[in-house]
């Protein structure tokens, strides 16, 4: 898209906006529109001379900047105070999303609201936008005992008891945890909450959940911790300090990059890949390594190497071998 | 020059919006400056011709008909505004809620992009969204593989797409299909069409789409089945289990292997620091035993134990010369310096 046609798209939606929002102020807007303030006052200085047909003054829009930025659009032209109606690609973004929410297992409290909100923008939508809509669905994990229990000490207010499978240690561990919310990441469930036992925010995967016990005592994250930007990825996330592995992996394990986040994937000509993966913890590789066997090759780093070739040999040990 | 052609196209928004009749091309001429100063026809008609286009491209619906009721020559262009404005929707407090969080659904950028824009309409409307609730739960949708944006536009645009598909087996082979549906399960996403090379319906993994995706142009001729039809054959396809083949008995050691401990069927507790579990056994399953290195021995079935140890015996063995490992470090500096380069 030109810019002018950009800028066209953000004025027919700034009117209304404007409109609805009397007194808003130009970093209000900004931030809202995600661009500058300077782009803003250029988009209001083109609004002094639109306005219906005619040419005289007092058909033009008056969008008058006031102290603090507050804006307050006069003489706002009749015909563009609606915004333009959603494009399908808009309409289809909201009503698969809606969809997918109001199917979330253990989502029940909202669900109502999800629905009605469905109903109403399909409504407005129109025919078209809402078919095209029905061709894209996104489904999460069946339901779940642990996310029911999960959803009813978020509803009441209470803290957990977990026991957790940690499986870098191949270890359960106990703690006491408050929850802050379920997360669907790549369509797995997440507990994203206050773990008490070792102070920090965790996120722990539902699937790895051994037992759950919903406690008489009410949840207490501390405050500076609901405040701070979300622990989104934790479970995921790796740091560029954690050591990078490599591996060549045969045809049959091409998988192993569907799974594990890797930062390259070469094709080798056997038709098999080079992947380089980065973990907090090897030992989670290093299981991987030994599920994947004689499919696998451990390219470097030779610590990481040694490691593997260790825990083979002691295994085979077990076969009197 | 930006800002005088954003002002002439949303003058001509509000002028044909503001008509009840179809406005002729002399008449916009007269009315708007922009086009009275055109120094030629030539040149206003170029501009004109522009000026629709890009107003289609913002998806405002233009109208275009006779001018005249007796004339039918007489060409003439309105924006009916019961077509241009989003309809009132009248959203309770916690509609708009659900609408908020269904915008923030996506992390995939076109869909997030789209449903962030989708929202500001809204807003614009006067709907309040109000801040994002710390509690709940929150789902969002990842679209990785490069072949969902491509995927996404055809199915907008009905075309039928071409691309390299690689089968579980290894098979890669050029596809051309009209796409039906696109659907994620369980965080893994599937395009079910119409395959014109095997003149039948087939499911396709998104992550096994290898290189680009190509929009053909051509419209697709096969009528899509019943969409609860489709999506129940991707269902199936997506959720299938896999067969049994028998059980397997092995030996853990205690306070170990949790998770086959939790798939095991029946647990006979020992004395000697091990247990013996008994599973279902099936083809693969021997890296999932494998991956508890030591802490596990296999007693059967005898295929399960050997697949096991020749697992073992390819791990355990010694590189013959140091080549590989040390070209490795080397690669491994080159692609640290690349990570650190973009982050």
């Amino acid at each position: 898209m030109s810019t002018a046609v950009e800028q066209v798209e953000r004025l027919l939606n700034l009117v209304p906006y404007l409109r609805s929002h009397p007194g808003v102020t130009v970093a209000q807007v900004a931030d809202e529109f995600g661009v500058s303030q300077k782009q803003i006052a250029k988009d209001l200085n083109v609004l002094w001379f639109c306005g219906t047909p005619g040419g005289f003054a007092d058909d033009l829009m008056e969008p008058h900047v006031g102290e603090g930025g507050a804006i307050h659009l006069d003489n706002v032209v009749e015909q563009i105070t609606r915004p333009l109606r959603l494009s399908t690609r808009e309409a289809v973004a909201l009503l698969v999303a809606l969809r997918g929410l109001a199917q979330v297992p253990g989502l029940t409290a909202d669900r109502d609201a999800l629905e009605r909100a469905l109903g109403k923008l399909e409504a407005a939508v129109g025919v078209a936008a809402a078919g095209t809509a029905e061709r894209l669905s996104v489904a999460f994990e069946a339901r779940d005992v642990v996310l029911d229990v999960v959803s009813r000490a978020q509803a009441e207010g209470r803290a957990l008891r977990l026991r957790y499978y940690v499986p870098s240690r191949d270890e359960v561990t106990e703690r006491t945890v408050d929850p802050i919310r379920i997360s669907m990441l790549t369509g797995r469930a997440y507990l994203d909450a206050w773990c008490r036992s070792s102070q920090g925010r965790r996120m722990f995967r539902l699937d790895r959940v051994v037992r759950i016990d919903v406690l008489d005592e009410p949840a207490n994250v501390p405050e500076n911790v609901l405040n701070a930007p979300e622990a989104e990825n934790t479970a995921l996330r790796v740091d560029s300090h954690d050591p990078l592995i490599e591996l060549e992996l045969a045809p049959n394990t091409r998988w192993v990059p569907e799974y594990y986040p890797c930062e390259s994937v070469q094709e080798l000509p056997n038709g098999g890949l080079r992947v380089a993966l980065r973990a907090p913890d090897q030992d989670r590789i290093r299981r991987l390594v030994l599920r994947l066997g004689e499919n696998v090759r451990v390219v470097g780093p030779t610590g990481f190497a040694a490691a593997v070739q260790g825990t083979a040999a002691a295994a085979l040990a077990g076969y009197g071998c | 020059m930006a800002a005088s052609k954003s002002e002439r196209l949303v003058n001509l928004v509000i002028c044909l919006l503001a008509s009840r009749t179809f406005v002729t091309k002399d008449r916009l001429r007269r009315v708007l400056e922009p086009y009275r100063n055109c120094p030629s026809n030539e040149a206003f008609e170029r501009m004109f011709e522009r000026d629709k286009e890009e107003l289609r491209e913002l998806g405002i619906p233009l109208e275009v008909g006779s001018a005249d009721a007796y004339f039918d020559d007489e060409v003439g262009y309105r924006i009916a505004p019961g077509e241009y404005a989003l309809p009132e929707l009248s959203l309770q407090q916690d509609e708009a809620q659900a609408l908020g969080q269904a915008a923030r659904f996506w992390q995939q950028a076109t869909m997030a992009q789209a449903a962030s824009s989708a929202l500001l309409k809204l807003k614009a409307a006067g709907v309040e969204i109000g801040p994002a609730s710390p509690v709940g739960i929150e789902p969002r949708v990842r679209a990785e593989a490069p072949a969902f944006e491509p995927l996404l536009e055809a199915v907008y645009e009905r075309q039928v797409v071409r691309f390299s598909y690689r089968r579980g087996d290894g098979e890669v082979r050029s596809r051309e299909v009209e796409p039906w549906t696109i659907d994620s399960w369980r965080g893994r996403w599937y395009m079910a069409g119409f395959d014109l090379g095997r003149d039948d319906e087939r499911i396709f993994r998104l992550d096994r789409i290898a290189g680009p995706v190509m929009l053909t142009g051509r419209a697709p001729v096969h009528p899509m089945p019943d969409q609860l039809d489709v999506r129940s054959r991707v269902a199936a396809f997506a959720l299938r289990p896999e067969g049994d083949l028998g059980t397997a008995t092995i030996r853990v050691r205690k306070g170990t292997c949790f998770p086959l401990r939790r798939s095991a069927s029946a647990i006979e507790e020992g004395d000697d620091g091990w247990d013996v579990l008994v599973l279902s056994y099936r083809d693969g399953v021997e890296g999932y035993v494998a991956e508890f290195g030591a802490d596990v021995i296999v007693l059967e079935p005898p295929k399960l134990r050997e697949a096991v140890i020749r697992n073992l015996r390819s791990l355990a063995q010694v590189e013959p010369d140091g080549a590989g490992a040390a070209v490795a470090d080397q690669d491994l500096e080159e692609l640290r310096a690349e990570w650190e380069a973009a982050s």
